[in-house]
């Protein structure tokens, strides 16, 4: 999450994200949610990292 | 079959066996056409003592044999039945209840034997017969360790509030209906069950959960250990409409010192069961709720040399009170020893029946596994119809 912050761009911030869950890269309809919810700032981040983790993807292929 | 309701959900994935040995999907909508009584019961109280409980020193004393050992009988509020000495509250309202003194099984060991009690077919390989496990995940049963604390982790995380919360879940759904998670079964039942859990959060049957909320007479009256707790906790839940809640009682398995272990386990049975009949008799919920006490075996007659008694499936005891079941007799007898029926045998199939029957549950439905196995509920078993009349 420190890393998360120190990037300023949200485009490798939402790359890095998704290398750090799911070790894959965003596909574009994924990019698009996480664009909108990043503009919500932190809180926008923190709920992001909180639906990757608690998706299905995560709970049952990773 | 109709779509559940949100509260047939909740109230299945609230029961802590229900869903293994009644399948709501079993449920009729009328009373079966066959049913020689009505059947009154909307919610199963199972009260099962794990491990194997004496019979000879709980529910069917020998006086007066050598078989009895230390532990003595009283007399109860039924003429002529007497109950072993360490339960002198249930003696005091055994009038309200139906024992059951035949019983026998043809499974010596605690897995077998009590996975024969929950399913009604005994276990062979790899076969799961319907019980928990079998169904799909949300009809699973939800097990509280300590009734005491409730359901726990059931608020939102600290710092979200409803709103945040609300679009939370908004976004997981999103994500998960763009993500490349397979659409398997299993994968569907964890989604189901999320939200179920997620629901649960907001609901106001949540408070039906909190221990604290009753007086603390109630309380002090159930005893506030686990078993004592748990049966508070099984009359909150049937006041909110749940089907089926089991309440365990472990500790029973006493090859060693019997006659003490067996007086410490009643010590705590003896204060929620009568405690749990009171209150429900009192509330008006006794008629419609069934209380069913049964273990996965009895004890034998004979005391070994440690002073314990060692399984024994041949014969054992179960007790019954409420849901349409007349109290006040018992049915069936065991021999002057208590080493074998001696007349009304009772299958662990028709004891399943007989709740079953109770509840209203249709027998012939044959319900199907997934490898095409065909089952139905408590087997072949036959209810004992009399104890209804």
């Amino acid at each position: 999450m420190r890393d998360l912050n120190a990037l300023a761009d949200p485009d490798a911030r939402i790359g890095h994200l998704w290398q750090a869950v799911l070790v894959r890269a965003p596909t574009a309809a994924e990019h698009a949610v996480a664009r909108r919810h990043l503009a919500r700032g932190r809180e926008g981040l923190a709920d992001l990292t909180w639906a990757l983790l608690n998706g299905s993807e995560f709970r049952t292929i990773r | 079959m109709h779509d559940p309701t949100r509260r047939d959900i909740l109230v299945r994935a609230a029961g802590l066996l229900g869903v293994s040995l009644l399948p709501s999907i079993l449920w009729a909508n009328d009373p079966p056409a066959a049913a020689a009584a009505p059947c009154t019961a909307t919610s199963l109280i199972l009260l099962y003592m794990a491990g194997g409980m004496s019979h000879l020193d709980t529910l069917d004393p020998k006086p007066g044999r050598e078989v009895q050992g230390a532990i003595g009988a009283i007399p109860s509020a039924i003429d002529g039945v007497m109950l072993g000495q360490h339960l002198p509250n249930l003696a005091k309202r055994l009038d309200r209840c139906a024992l059951i003194r035949s019983l026998t099984s043809t499974q010596g060991a605690h897995e077998q034997g009590t996975y024969y009690v929950r399913t009604g077919y005994t276990q062979r390989g790899t076969v799961r017969h319907p019980g928990a496990g079998f169904l799909p995940a949300r009809c699973g049963p939800l097990p509280i360790g300590d009734p005491s604390k409730g359901l726990q982790y059931a608020s939102p995380a600290k710092g979200i509030d409803q709103a945040r919360q609300d679009r939370r879940m908004a976004l997981l759904e999103e994500m998960d209906g763009i993500g490349s998670a397979p659409d398997a079964a299993s994968v569907r039942a964890y989604h189901e069950l999320y939200a179920e859990a997620v629901k649960l959060m907001a609901s106001t049957d949540l408070a039906a959960f909190d221990l604290r909320q009753e007086p603390e007479a109630i309380r002090a009256s159930y005893g506030e250990d686990a078993f004592g707790n748990g049966c508070l906790l099984a009359r909150r839940l049937v006041e909110r409409g749940v089907r089926t809640i089991e309440v365990g009682l472990g500790g029973w398995d006493t090859h060693d010192d019997n006659a003490d272990r067996v007086q410490d386990r009643c010590a705590i049975l003896d204060r929620g069961l009568p405690a749990l009949l009171s209150d429900l008799e009192s509330r008006g919920l006794l008629a419609t709720t069934l209380v069913a006490l049964v273990s996965e075996f009895g004890r034998s007659p004979r005391l070994n040399v440690r002073e314990g008694r060692d399984h024994h499936p041949k014969c054992f005891s179960a007790l019954l009170a409420g849901g349409g079941v007349r109290g006040g007799r018992v049915h069936g007898a065991s021999d002057e020893d208590g080493e074998a029926p001696a007349r009304d045998r009772v299958q662990v199939t028709d004891f399943n029946a007989t709740l079953a029957h109770a509840l209203g549950c249709d027998r012939t439905r044959v319900l199907h596994a997934p490898d095409g196995r065909p089952f139905t509920v408590a087997d072949k078993g036959s209810p004992i119809l009399s104890l209804f009349a």
